[in-house]
């Protein structure tokens, strides 16, 4: 009798603890680059993003500085309202940047793209996430990002060499680039890279470790 | 040869790592801090249960426009001809009013019965708002939150029985209530129920499971 009743006591334990408040860390590469300040909603990016455009989500974020690059980018036609037409049929209210998100580790591009963009602690933002669609079962939306200091490359998942064997074809990411004029889109489509690790040299006998990266691929 | 091969799997993971992958996640409310800003415009969005959420250490107040009046007498807040509220303790902050409702499955019920003026959003179209330390280790910022249709009760995180000890002491949360007009108000102070399950029922010999739940303290 115990043996059954003591699991559903602790279960009923555990349910009871769910209002619980679990603080996450954020990162700026697991997010869309951007995110609104707990202050005031303002809107706050990553100091590499020149904009950030989901169409699924009617989602336009600019750096002012670079508002003239993203509209020629996404071949947008901006109207007195305002508002772009993106080609599609997407009419769009780009919503601009007012803070850049500093961190430890991007104080340096930070500097280099602040302008008249104000500074902000990622602790102090809402950061926007790719999350999975409302309706199980649909694709997870495409975001298109476009950074600077970066540089799209080309990545070979395929072939074998010393038992490792890849497998998934020609793959392409956004890699930070000495040249911070350089830029880099991210298309948002997801190409995956399967990486098998096989007993013998030439890819044959037990696996010993599979993995999958999934690449974001970019032009 | 064996280690130029682990060197090769490392760096081809190093490789990896470089891209910022966008990895898609099941965002939830009950992680969050019940409030955050639609994609699409950056418009505060709340939860179906929230009146108000209080952060002072990040200046936020974010109010469902229909209780306005009551979280300025409960904060005890002088409302300013500028629109901002000043709070005892010497702040001072503009208060961002919700215009979207956050609706999921499971909260369509009382987003119907506190919908108002607000309009309905879903979970995937808004960034919502997370509370954490400024940096790692440091506490984490504490929030006060009001919510209707929750109370408060009581839970003792003590004593043995069946095998299952409750370490903690006297601790409160906020529980749904049948009736939708109860509130129920987290201080944001966490007090943490350890559940230990030993192999006797008098709690001794083997520990079996751990586990620690975190509580959001209410009144």
């Amino acid at each position: 009798m115990r043996k059954i009743s003591c699991p559903l006591i602790f279960g009923g334990l555990l349910l009871m603890a769910l209002p619980c408040l679990s603080a996450q860390r954020p990162s700026l590469d697991n997010s869309l680059r951007f995110g609104y300040a707990l202050r005031d909603g303002a809107v706050a990016i990553d100091p590499a993003v020149v904009f950030v455009y989901c169409p699924d989500t009617d989602t336009l974020i600019v750096h002012p500085d670079f508002a003239k690059d993203a509209a020629y980018d996404l071949t947008a036609e901006i109207l007195p309202s305002g508002e772009w037409f993106i080609p599609g049929g997407k009419l769009i209210t780009p919503q601009v940047a007012k803070l850049m998100i500093v961190t430890g580790s991007n104080e340096k591009a930070a500097l280099r793209n602040l302008g008249s963009l104000e500074a902000v602690g990622l602790d102090q933002v809402a950061m926007a996430v790719v999350t999975e669609p409302g309706t199980p079962g649909e694709p997870t939306p495409v975001c298109q990002v476009k950074l600077t200091g970066y540089k799209c490359q080309a990545y070979d998942c395929s072939g074998c060499a010393s038992g490792t064997k890849k497998s998934g074809g020609a793959m392409s990411f956004c890699t930070p680039s000495d040249k911070p004029t350089d830029t880099c889109t991210q298309t948002g489509s997801i190409k995956t890279c399967n990486i098998t690790q096989y007993q013998n040299a030439d890819c044959s006998g037990a696996v010993i470790m599979t993995s999958a990266t999934n690449f974001n691929v970019c032009n | 040869m064996k280690s130029t091969f682990w060197l090769g799997i490392g760096c081809l993971f190093a490789a990896a790592s470089l891209c910022p992958l966008h990895a898609a996640e099941r965002a939830s409310l009950d992680h969050s801090l019940r409030f955050g800003y639609a994609l699409e415009d950056g418009a505060v969005a709340i939860d179906p249960a929230v009146i108000y959420v209080y952060c002072p250490a990040t200046d936020t107040l974010v109010v469902h426009p229909e209780y306005l009046k009551d979280a300025a007498a409960e904060l005890a807040a002088e409302v300013l001809p500028t629109g901002e509220w000043f709070i005892p303790g010497g702040k001072l902050i503009t208060p961002q009013t919700a215009k979207l409702m956050i609706v999921t499955a499971s909260s369509e019920k009382a987003a119907i019965r506190n919908l108002g003026a607000l309009t309905a959003v879903s979970l995937d179209r808004v960034a919502l708002a997370v509370a954490l330390p400024t940096e790692p280790g440091e506490p984490t910022p504490v929030c006060q939150t009001k919510l209707t249709g929750y109370k408060c009760k009581n839970f003792d995180c003590s004593g043995c029985s069946g095998g299952i000890q409750k370490t903690g002491g006297a601790l409160t949360y906020c529980d749904k209530s049948d009736n939708p007009q109860d509130t129920c108000t987290q201080t944001g102070s966490f007090k943490t129920c350890i559940i230990t399950t030993f192999t006797n029922a008098d709690c001794t010999g083997s520990v079996l499971q751990s586990t620690t739940a975190n509580y959001n303290s209410c009144q």
